[in-house]
């Protein structure tokens, strides 16, 4: 149990779970389009959300 | 470039003048060593002694006021690149803001059965703590809201209200807000005599402050690299009459949103830092 589930919630709430950090690419992909940074993309996304921004990217580049 | 020219001719003579008193304090010396032109010329309290004097002051001043503008220099540097990282970690939070709010839509719409929670029932949003006239409050640094929401006006701190409550002990947890809404039917008086944690230690007015809202579910964010150290809160407040099951159910389980608000942690501690300030 770690330092964050041990804590307490007021009388009638319903505990959420805590984070459980994993990735995932669509959201980092959404992230994106709202305007988010490449760091908050790859820290959502890892690699290959960063790769699939980047192939984006160079897909709406101008020729 | 009048106020350029100027402030390059008097930095010049602010420089020009310290090197020649660094000469003259060298010369000077030199020949009142030797007692050059003779061996009273430069006792106290005639114009070359004065002047020695002088120039000595001007170069201990000079001293100081260099580093003191280095120093100056160096402050705004600093706050500048705080700024500027404060100002990509809104940006980033905001957009997490909107990305989560239209998340919630979407996970709730596509429910068995399917629930109707609209965009603008939702304000999503981060709170950092921060120290203000010497106590800690916290304070919401980004959010996603499409009405014109008006601030309750309350100043939260530590214990207090469901941001104070959720901060104080960094827990997950999200809370029906009707139930204690109801009991200020109580009045004023019943109201604030009601034990501090059943009413989150919010007093009649606060609550009356703050009755927009259904229900609220909050998330406490950690430094990424530390998670016993808290940074901030991300707060989903919800506002319409039905859903806020549906609401509380996408904050706790569904994989993208807790996906963006990890990855928020280390933006947070990037703009805001790992502590009240």
């Amino acid at each position: 149990m770690t330092e964050q589930s041990k804590a307490d919630i007021p009388e009638g709430a319903t505990r959420l779970p805590d984070l459980r950090g994993e990735q995932d690419v669509d959201a980092a992909l959404r992230l994106w389009h709202s305007g988010a940074s490449r760091d908050l993309v790859a820290a959502v996304g890892g690699e290959e959300a960063l790769e699939l921004v980047d192939a984006e990217v160079e897909a709406s580049a101008p020729d | 470039m009048l106020r350029f020219l100027r402030r390059v001719w008097v930095d010049g003579a602010i420089n020009a003048l310290a090197v020649l008193s660094t000469l003259f304090l060298a010369v000077a010396t030199l020949l009142a060593g030797q007692d050059q032109p003779d061996d009273t010329y430069w006792d106290a309290w005639g114009a070359p002694f004065i002047l020695r004097l002088a120039a000595v002051g001007y170069i201990a001043l000079f001293t100081f006021w260099k580093w003191l503008d280095a120093r100056l220099e160096k402050e705004q540097k600093k706050r500048a690149e705080a700024s500027a990282a404060r100002l990509e970690a809104d940006a980033n939070l905001t957009a997490a803001c909107q990305t989560i709010a239209a998340l919630i839509v979407g996970y709730c719409a596509a429910a068995t059965p399917p629930v109707a929670v609209a965009i603008d029932e939702l304000a999503t949003q981060f709170w950092v703590p921060r120290v203000r006239a010497g106590s800690e409050v916290i304070e919401r640094v980004a959010r996603f809201v499409l009405w014109d929401r008006p601030g309750s006006g309350v100043v939260w701190t530590k214990g207090k209200g469901i941001v104070g409550h959720a901060w104080a002990n960094a827990a997950p947890f999200s809370l029906d807000l009707r139930p204690l809404r109801a009991k200020l039917a109580l009045g004023e008086a019943a109201f604030n005599a009601l034990p501090e944690a059943e009413r989150l230690g919010m007093s009649y007015a606060d609550v009356t402050k703050t009755k927009l809202y259904t229900g609220i579910a909050v998330r406490p964010l950690f430094d990424p690299d530390d998670p016993t150290t808290f940074l901030g809160l991300f707060v989903t407040d919800f506002r319409g009459n039905t859903g806020f099951d549906c609401v509380e159910t996408a904050m706790a389980q569904y994989g993208p949103i807790d996906a963006i608000l990890s990855g928020c942690q280390a933006i947070l501690k990037k703009g805001y830092g790992t502590g009240a300030g």
